[in-house]
């Protein structure tokens, strides 16, 4: 967060019932690209009763589309057996709007200790000359999480880096229920954007990494 | 700010919730609701109606302590909230 001064020009500017919050929200926040993500309620009212990792979004802009409920929250939850399945998952994204040829690889690495291991690093390489602005995971056209990804421009071509965390799971019971959708392959990934200027939408199915490990984790 | 330029203002009235990371807006009236993270969330609080799109893309510099103001991605997401119907139209 900025210094005092500039704290208080921007802060004396809200909405005074709303400043405490935004200050706590943005208080030790990294910079990430602005995230609109939108749902029909409808859509949500069915999802809600049961999902338990619906907290809102934590990444990149731009809208995502709203729909059917993913397949893997089209129940209850069940209680949690862990997860055993691949480390990583990687997707080749393509852009299949027709205004670019932009592409690019996204990787997905569950890290910490696989005891209780509830985050993954994920890292976005494109095009040269691509800018992301949203990126997303989703089953059946529902985002189920924002990437919240940094942009490092020394390297070409660009890549981004974030961590999703349980907190970071919408529309589905929990972390685990993301793992296991990814390794049944039932996620895309899609990566918004503008490419030297003009718009570009990539997409592309998650699959295991070929090479990678087994790993479990418990409940 | 210029005269003419536009300054855009969230909605009166949006019925917003604070989640742990951002805002739930709703919309029932158009059966919608947006999940806004946190820098969302304060271009939105930003659009008060007195800033341009510049101005608080370099406020938003100023809140992260950016080398440079986020001005594309500011742009963008004021665009989305006003196509969204978040904001009100010019």
């Amino acid at each position: 967060m900025a210094n005092d001064e500039s704290s208080n020009r921007i802060f004396d500017q809200l909405d005074p019932s709303r400043r405490d919050f935004v200050k706590r929200v943005l208080a030790g926040a990294a910079f990430a690209a602005p995230v609109i993500a939108t749902f029909s309620i409808e859509s949500l009212g069915v999802t809600a009763a049961y999902a338990q990792g619906a907290s809102g979004s934590s990444s990149v802009s731009s809208s995502a589309p709203s729909g059917s409920n993913p397949g893997a929250s089209s129940g209850p939850c069940l209680q949690d057996l862990g997860y055993v399945g691949p480390e990583r998952f990687e997707a080749h994204v393509a852009d299949t709007s027709g205004n670019t040829r932009v592409n690019g690889e996204l990787a997905i690495k569950i890290d910490g200790d696989y005891d209780a291991a509830r985050s993954a690093e994920v890292r976005l390489d494109m095009t040269r000359d691509s800018v992301v602005t949203s990126a997303y995971l989703a089953i059946n056209g529902v985002n189920v999480v924002n990437l919240p990804l940094v942009e490092h421009h020394e390297a070409d071509p660009h890549y981004y880096t974030g961590k999703i965390c349980s907190s970071d799971i919408m529309n589905l019971c929990d972390f685990d229920a993301l793992l296991q959708s990814l390794a049944s392959q039932l996620v895309t990934a899609f990566v918004l954007g503008t490419y030297l200027g003009t718009s570009f939408s990539a997409q592309g199915a998650v699959v295991p990494a070929s090479g990678g490990a087994i790993i479990q984790i418990k409940p | 700010m210029f005269p003419g330029r536009p300054v855009p203002k969230a909605k009166v009235g949006l019925d917003i919730s604070a989640s742990e990371d951002g805002y739930i807006v709703f919309q029932p009236e158009l059966d919608r609701v947006h999940f806004l993270n946190h820098s969302a969330v304060l271009i939105l609080e930003l659009c008060t109606g007195k800033n341009s799109a510049r101005e608080i893309a370099e406020l938003v510099q100023q809140a992260y302590a950016l080398p440079d103001p986020p001005f594309a991605k500011v742009d963008e997401a004021v665009a989305n909230l006003k196509e969204l119907g978040l904001l009100e139209l010019d």
